[in-house]
């Protein structure tokens, strides 16, 4: 019974960590402009983010090495500084977007300008990742998160045109009206939306800080191939919730507030709350996340004590920089770029960054002298070299459509 | 002395032909008349390109996904390795071999060995 | 003695960039670099060495760590080590073979505390006068 609590937990957190601002503002934009001929860019990325979860999990419960690990001791001190260095100034950029999300968010909720909240709810970031056991963050975030299945009973609700959905989900095209580049740039953004590197690195972290060994592989295993899936589903939903809405009407989606006006249409006020609400968990949590991911990350490079089992002057150096995170991040913010530029910005190039964490990953998830019986099979291999031309041709396409589109404008 | 001086030194034989760049240091333990067991520089390996080498793609063990295996070894076919002996001079970045390239032994493709 | 999991093996595979981990099962940081034994003179003139380098220490922190990542940016790595240092030295923290218990792939497995560590200065600076400070640091 307790083990079955344990499996649906690891596998509600997952689907709860998976969605975050990112998914939020690019399946909204998407939904609102494209309909549903983007969704396939949400089940690649999906897909993407199942398969490297699982490597690295792997990685992680059988040769007890999170993902900066290996890239410390795979690519050698120039590349792997240069590789930690971009991943860093990365997830400060996400840190960044996730804290503004939620500020703007509770803007929405109060009426209170997000400028002032962003300092609070950094603060509260910071007390997260300072404070809180491991376990009970990841398990009270994730199922607050659930709250998000309110878009999926949205959809159901609204006079949903399910045929012409599936269709344009099947049959993927530019619609006439707009611009391929931009088109592209979205497909981008929802494949970075879905594949996020501090995701990766929290998940392996995580693994170690639960202490994971060959014994807890199936665990991990529903984790990645039930929780990840579950998120694309609601990445998913939140985009198709557009469709009926606020497509017919021209809106763009410029704001969190109008991602979550198709479940105000839907149910009114309650509704709106429950999707505020959830914005709110899954940014927060997000923030939080991120942060830890930017402290793993450094600390596993040096090869510092990190994680949360200890109190904080066990690991002092990590928790320095998680302390630093967040204080750029929220310096980042309190500059007024808008926060949604920030998240696009930081989603797509997390997708140009992703083959720096996936490579060395999957290169020693085929180490026999690691892993044993362990490694890669077939399958995994021949997936996993799929997406990494995938991801090599997504990342050399990133910057010039992002200077070309001018981040989607 | 320390590694890092080595490593990334440029290696010439006694003609003063370009060998290549070090990249990795063979150790192997030696016991010592007195029982104490010492870790001695056995070869350095040069030449080729490194990236593949430092991936692990130099071992038997690595055992995908294809293509990449194939394609390390085809880059680091040119790796050469030198015994302490070969050498005739170190200096600041720079390691003068007593031998000539023609004569270097190529880098084995290795399985584990265990003590 | 140390114990050595491999009587072959290379710096790459084993040594550098590694995690060092102390008696208890703490990170003690990472191998920067390796300490070899200073090339002795040819008796014969020859000008190259009669014997072989040994191992003698493992090197570690940002002075080590410098002259690794090369270039401009290594030098200020190690010049800032050196400052932080405070006391004139400009050789990297040592860890002699006689502290490391097993070397194998998993890990460096040291007989000593971390506390015991020279590497260890920097991390205990930055515990007593940035982190113990704060509220609810567990001190």
């Amino acid at each position: 019974m307790k083990k079955a609590l344990g499996l649906t937990l690891g596998v509600m957190t997952a689907i709860g960590g998976f969605v975050d601002i990112g998914n939020i503002v690019t399946s909204g934009i998407t939904g609102a402009r494209y309909g549903m001929t983007l969704a396939w860019a949400v089940v690649l990325g999906t897909i993407a983010m199942a398969v490297f979860g699982e490597m690295a999990g792997r990685v992680a419960a059988v040769a007890h090495r999170p993902v900066y690990h290996v890239v410390r001791e795979r690519l050698g001190v120039r590349a792997s500084m240069l590789n930690a260095s971009s991943s860093v100034v990365l997830n400060v950029l996400t840190v960044a977007a996730e804290i503004g999300g939620t500020a703007l968010v509770l803007q929405l909720a109060t009426g209170v300008p997000y400028l002032l909240w962003v300092p609070l709810v950094a603060a509260a970031a910071w007390l997260v990742v300072w404070r809180m056991p491991f376990q009970r963050m990841e398990r009270v975030l994730g199922l607050l998160g659930l709250s998000m299945l309110v878009f999926v009973v949205a959809l159901f609700w609204l006079p949903t045109d399910w045929a012409a959905l599936w269709d344009q989900t099947i049959h993927p095209a530019i619609p006439a009206e707009q611009a391929a580049p931009t088109w592209w740039f979205y497909a981008i953004s929802l494949i970075g939306a879905c594949l996020v590197p501090y995701q990766v690195i929290f998940f392996s972290s995580g693994g170690r800080e639960e202490h994971w060994s060959i014994k807890d592989l199936r665990e991990m295993r529903l984790n990645t191939f039930l929780g990840f899936p579950f998120g694309g589903l609601l990445s998913l939903a939140l985009m198709a919730v557009a469709v009926p809405v606020l497509r017919p009407l021209g809106i763009q989606v410029n704001h969190v507030g109008q991602a979550a006006l198709p479940v105000a249409v839907a149910f009114g006020g309650i509704g709106l709350a429950i999707a505020l609400f959830s914005f709110l968990v899954a940014t927060f949590a997000a923030a939080a996340e991120s942060t830890l991911s930017t402290g793993y990350a450094v600390a596993q490079y040096f090869g510092w004590s990190w994680g949360k089992a200890r109190p904080p002057v066990g690991a002092a150096r990590f928790q320095f920089v998680c302390l630093a995170t967040v204080v750029a991040a929220a310096g980042t913010v309190l500059t007024t770029i808008d926060p949604i530029t920030i998240t696009i910005v930081s989603v797509v190039l997390g997708a140009a960054a992703i083959p720096l964490t996936y490579f060395p990953v999957l290169v020693v998830a085929n180490d026999r002298r690691y892993l044993g019986e362990h490694v890669n099979g077939v399958v995994t291999n021949t997936l996993g070299t799929v997406l990494l031309v995938v991801m090599v041709v997504v990342a050399l396409v990133t910057v010039p459509l992002l200077l070309l589109t001018r981040a989607g404008q | 002395m320390r590694a890092a001086e080595l490593i990334g030194s440029r290696v010439v034989d006694a003609d003063g032909t370009q060998v290549g760049v070090v990249h990795d240091l063979h150790f192997r333990l030696i016991g010592r008349p007195d029982g104490e067991v010492e870790c001695e520089l056995d070869m350095v390996e040069c030449g080729g390109i490194a990236v593949g080498h430092r991936l692990g793609y130099g071992h038997a063990e690595m055992t995908g996904p294809w293509p990449i295996p194939r394609l390390f070894r085809l880059l680091s076919r040119r790796s050469l390795v030198f015994g302490w002996s070969d050498v005739a001079r170190l200096q600041p970045r720079l390691i003068v071999l007593r031998v000539r390239r023609a004569d270097l032994a190529r880098r084995p493709v290795r399985g584990e060995e265990s003590a | 003695m140390t114990d050595w999991a491999h009587h072959r093996f290379t710096a790459n595979d084993l040594l550098l960039d590694r995690q060092l981990v102390d008696s208890r099962g703490m990170m003690a940081g990472r191998i920067d670099d390796l300490e070899l034994s200073d090339p002795e003179p040819d008796p014969a003139g020859g000008g190259s060495a009669a014997r072989a380098p040994v191992l003698t220490a493992l090197l570690c922190g940002p002075i080590a760590y410098g002259p690794r990542l090369g270039g401009r940016l290594g030098t200020w790595w190690a010049a800032t080590g050196r400052r932080l240092r405070g006391d004139g030295d400009g050789y990297p923290c040592r860890i002699p073979l006689s502290l490391v218990a097993r070397v194998d792939r998993m890990q460096v497995r040291l007989t000593s505390p971390r506390e015991l560590l020279p590497s260890y200065r920097l991390r205990a600076w930055v515990a007593d006068k940035v982190i113990a400070p704060l509220p609810g640091s567990g001190r």
